[in-house]
């Protein structure tokens, strides 16, 4: 998958978490229940309120659900979850202390969050 | 399958190829934590609580799915896995509500239990959680799915346990929950069209599913739990009460059988879990009653009611003799009450006049096996049979756990189930073959097994064993014909459905004119020949006794747990020239017409044993207490005090007897009983058995009754003890049953499965279970007229 530099990562993986969330079926508990945090975390993360702590919470669900789930669909959520703070935890960090998405500021387009 | 050796956590064990790897732990000690793993059902993968690193394989793999194989070697705790299950319940935790101070599962919750022993403690979860309103589905069952935790056990309860499939899950994600089947269009009115049995809620791990009439009412630290046995119908499913001190002795709050032990497992229909508040209910007789000058029943003391009930008792054996005096005896007291009422009636009153109101045809079946072994099939049997021949009866309805056992057997080991019926009935779905006996009735079946024409037949003749289990439609010469072509076959044992908790303890136990306990006939001779003036002839069952009665010719009767003003829809003017004596739970048809009303305790209250339509022996263990009332045993006990007899002579206690310590009440069953004993042993006397311990007369049934040899440490033990009605030659003891035996006195009671007699009219919980099963049944009707 290529990404531009000037998409938001938080927001990237905000819309990547939604896209599974939205798809889980549900079965086994941490797909459902992960990929329903997640979202949850993402968005109030994405919206400028979340902490510090959310940013290791995101990961140590993510690597929670890696392996751990009744088919692939769980793993395909937790990866690039995993990679998006690994790589991108900068841009995590920008979010924080209330401050608006930062390429939102910069009038970036936001990608659409289904 | 072979046996196969692997390791785990280091150590070698060994199981069939093929065994699940969360079985063969369990069986070695090892638990492994499983949510959505059920013995017995079909297998999820859903919760991912019960992974396990296995050697060479890159992902942690679930036990509940692994099966076993030679080599492997696997690790079931590690910081890893406990990582794992931690982050689990850790997820779950997310949405879940935690309000285990409130929850009915607090302090029996596996989700509990769970974040305990892995320490997810603390919470990251900061989110709001899903919030859904809680949903009654019918009386029995509520909903609250914010504390499910999805494992599915319900669904597959309900579906392939109970072959009911009432429960199924919506929606997908985070969204799912679990529906009843029948879907309201507004918020809530979902609604539950099935068999109430609660198998959903007693599976469910947590306290998502919680039960009409346990909930918000105790806490599970706050009961005794006593492990005792079913009063409704002649199954004998073990129930676990869950008693609490009440204002007036003790309450029964709950029932089940979650500790799995008992034929039934983890069994019980809607009747055995919630029909037990027929005891709480408040027309409950606490006080004896007896009719006043102006002919009204009115409260007594004890004392003076049994004074008046032995007075005339008495008064009409010695003018008019015992035979101007009827007994009809119960089918839901315990043998020892049963065995003491016969006795009561042959020798205190002197008659033969004894009968029960008889559900099935027991006498004809004793008397068909006279002389074999080996032939009767106990539940456990039957819960293990390779083929089963069901001929007659309706076991969904009436008898749900054989119901339950028979559909187990076919769905877990394969089992081959025939049925010949008349009725399409619900196991059909189960049936390897039917016979449909619409057209030529049973008289046709024999004819039609031996054609060897059809599959049916052909694939019966190729069973090498059978066992015929057959309804009440067959009596009479229709049992001993049935049993006549089984007997001609090596391998066939035999089952009869009776009705209630203990017809067939009736009937074993003699309450019949003509035959003793044991079916020994009344008329052999040295029959019983300890019993002091035992009456030669046969008696009068009970219609003569009512056709006695309304000729004028019946001076009294006495009337133990049944009701035949109801029973036979009697004219109850008939009753008036008769003094009538009645030990109810409740003032029923004939009781209201009584002189004398005696209170009696029901099987709840009482300990004992009772024998299931199998032949299997269970003991009861009194659980509940009600002040005012008293067990049937000790009411005879009393009966014959009253009467001036020596009460050693009825109930053979302590070596040398006593005259009865008929001081003693409701305590002297338990504790004032071995406080008693302590006091005599430590004085150097004979530590004696009140008389009204029932346990006394145990020891007499099992001398004299042949085919009642216990096993007392594993009836003690609260297993079940398989009994044949007979046992063979003579020189046992055993005499033929006589040819008296009459088909038309048998009337089934037909219960359904909300439905169980007097105790069901009083029990609350099936008068509502039955009239929204009633609803639902007329708003499909409606539905279905409607789409015509
Ligand atoms: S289901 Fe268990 S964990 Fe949940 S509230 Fe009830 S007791 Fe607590
Ligand atoms: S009560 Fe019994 S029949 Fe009804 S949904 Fe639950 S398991 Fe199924
Ligand atoms: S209601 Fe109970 S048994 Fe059913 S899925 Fe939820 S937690 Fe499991
Ligand atoms: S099947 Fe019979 S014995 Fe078992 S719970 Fe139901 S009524 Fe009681
Ligand atoms: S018990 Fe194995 S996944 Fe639930």
């Amino acid at each position: 998958m290529v990404i531009d530099d000037q998409t938001c990562m938080v927001e990237f993986a905000l819309r990547t978490m939604s896209f599974y969330a939205h798809e889980s079926c549900g079965w086994c508990i941490p797909c459902r229940e992960g990929t329903d945090w997640l979202k949850k975390t993402l968005t109030r993360f994405h919206a400028g309120f979340g902490t510090r702590s959310d940013i290791d919470n995101i990961q140590y669900l993510a690597e929670n659900m890696l392996g751990r789930t009744f088919c692939p669909l769980g793993d395909a959520a937790a990866m690039p979850t995993i990679a998006f703070v690994k790589k991108f935890r900068k841009e995590f960090e920008d979010h924080l202390n209330g401050m608006p998405c930062p390429f939102a500021r910069e009038g970036v387009p936001q990608l659409t969050v289904v | 399958m072979p046996d196969v050796t692997f390791t785990v956590d280091g150590k070698k064990l060994t199981a069939p190829a093929g065994t699940l790897l969360i079985d063969a732990c369990r069986k070695a000690g090892i638990e492994i934590p499983a949510f959505c793993y059920y013995p017995g059902l079909s297998l999820q993968a859903a919760c991912r609580m019960c992974v396990v690193r296995q050697e060479k394989v890159p992902k942690l793999q679930t036990a509940c799915t692994t099966t076993v194989a030679e080599g492997q070697v696997f690790i079931t705790e590690s910081p890893e896995i406990a990582q794992a299950r931690k982050a689990t319940i850790e997820l779950l935790l997310g949405n879940h509500p935690l309000d285990c101070p409130v929850c009915d599962a607090g302090g029996e919750c596996e989700l509990q239990d769970m974040t305990f022993k892995y320490g997810a403690g603390e919470s990251q979860f900061v989110e709001v959680k899903h919030h859904r309103d809680e949903q009654q589905w019918s009386p029995a069952v509520f909903y609250d799915r914010p504390r499910c935790i999805l494992c599915y056990r319900c669904i597959r309860m309900c579906g392939e346990g109970m072959d009911v499939w009432a429960l199924g899950i919506h929606n997908r994600a985070a969204d799912s929950v679990i529906v009843p089947n029948v879907l309201g269009t507004e918020r809530g009115g979902q609604q539950l069209d099935c068999e109430q049995c609660g198998m959903c809620i007693d599976v469910c791990p947590v306290g998502a599913l919680t039960s009409g009439s346990y909930r918000y009412k105790t806490r599970p630290w706050e009961m005794n739990h006593v492990s005792t046995v079913c009063t409704h119908c002649s199954d004998g499913c073990k129930v676990t009460l869950g008693v609490r001190q009440a204002n007036d002795g003790s309450e029964i709050v709950r029932a089940d059988n979650r500790d799995k032990s008992g034929i039934n497992g983890d069994f019980l229909c809607a009747k055995g879990r919630f029909g037990f508040d027929f005891v709480e209910s408040p027309d409950r007789l606490t006080q004896p009653l007896v009719r006043n000058a102006r002919g009204r029943l009115e409260p007594a003391t004890w004392e003076h009611a049994i004074r008046v009930a032995t007075g005339k008792l008495k008064e009409i054996r010695d003018t008019r003799g015992g035979n101007a005096i009827g007994v009809v005896g119960s089918n839901r007291t315990t043998n020892e009450e049963n065995y003491l009422l016969q006795k009561f009636a042959r020798t205190v009153i002197g008659t033969n006049n004894i009968d029960h109101e008889r559900t099935t045809d027991y006498a004809s079946f004793a008397r068909a096996l006279a002389g074999h072994t080996g032939k009767t099939a106990s539940l456990r049997d039957i819960a293990q049979a390779c083929a089963v021949l069901l001929v007659g009866g309706s076991p969904t309805d009436e008898h749900p756990l054989l119901a339950w056992l028979l559909r187990t057997n076919v769905r877990l080991n394969r089992a081959r189930l025939y049925i010949a019926n008349s009725k399409t009935i619900k196991l059909a779905r189960q049936a390897k073959a039917t016979l449909d006996l619409r057209r030529g009735g049973y008289d046709k079946l024999i004819t039609s097994l031996d054609s060897g024409r059809t599959e049916f037949s052909k694939a019966i003749f190729a069973e090498e064993s059978l066992i015929v289990i057959f309804g009440e439609e067959f009596r009479g010469p229709a049992v001993e014909n049935l049993i006549a072509w089984g007997l001609k076959r090596d391998n066939v044992r035999f089952a009869y459905l009776g009705d209630h908790s203990n017809s067939r303890g009736a009937a074993d136990m003699g309450l019949f004119p003509d035959l003793l306990p044991g079916y020994i006939p009344v008329t052999a001779p040295g029959a019983f020949a300890e019993y002091p003036n035992l009456p030669a002839a046969p008696g009068n069952s009970l219609p003569q006794m009512l056709d006695a009665a309304a000729a004028g010719d019946l001076g009294a009767l006495l009337v133990v747990g049944a009701n035949p003003v109801s029973h036979a829809k009697l004219d109850p003017s008939i009753l008036q020239h008769t003094f009538l004596i009645v030990q109810d739970l409740f003032l029923t048809e004939t009781a209201a017409l009584a002189d004398v009303v005696l209170p009696a305790a029901s099987l709840y209250e009482k300990s004992g044993t009772v024998t299931n339509t199998f032949g299997d022996i269970q003991i009861v263990r009194k659980a509940a207490d009600r002040a005012g009332v008293k067990p049937d045993f000790e009411i005879l006990v009393r009966l014959a005090g009253g009467m001036g007899i020596d009460v050693s002579t009825l109930v053979p206690f302590g070596k040398r007897g006593t005259t009865g310590d008929l001081g003693q009440s409701r305590g002297a069953q338990s504790g004032e009983a071995d406080r008693h004993s302590v006091w005599l042993e430590a004085n150097g006397l004979e530590p004696k058995l009140s008389p009204f311990d029932p346990l006394a007369a145990l020891d007499e049934i099992e001398r004299l009754v042949p085919g009642y040899t216990l096993d007392r440490v594993n009836l003690f033990a609260g297993n079940d003890v398989h009994t044949e009605p007979a046992s063979p030659g003579p020189e046992s003891g055993f005499v033929p049953v006589s040819a008296l035996t009459a088909p038309e006195l048998v009337v089934p009671a037909h219960d359904t499965l909300f439905t169980s007699g007097a105790l069901g009219r009083y029990s609350r919980a099936l008068g509502q279970l039955e009239q929204h099963q009633a609803n639902e049944l007329a708003k499909s009707e409606l539905a279905k007229s409607a789409a015509d």
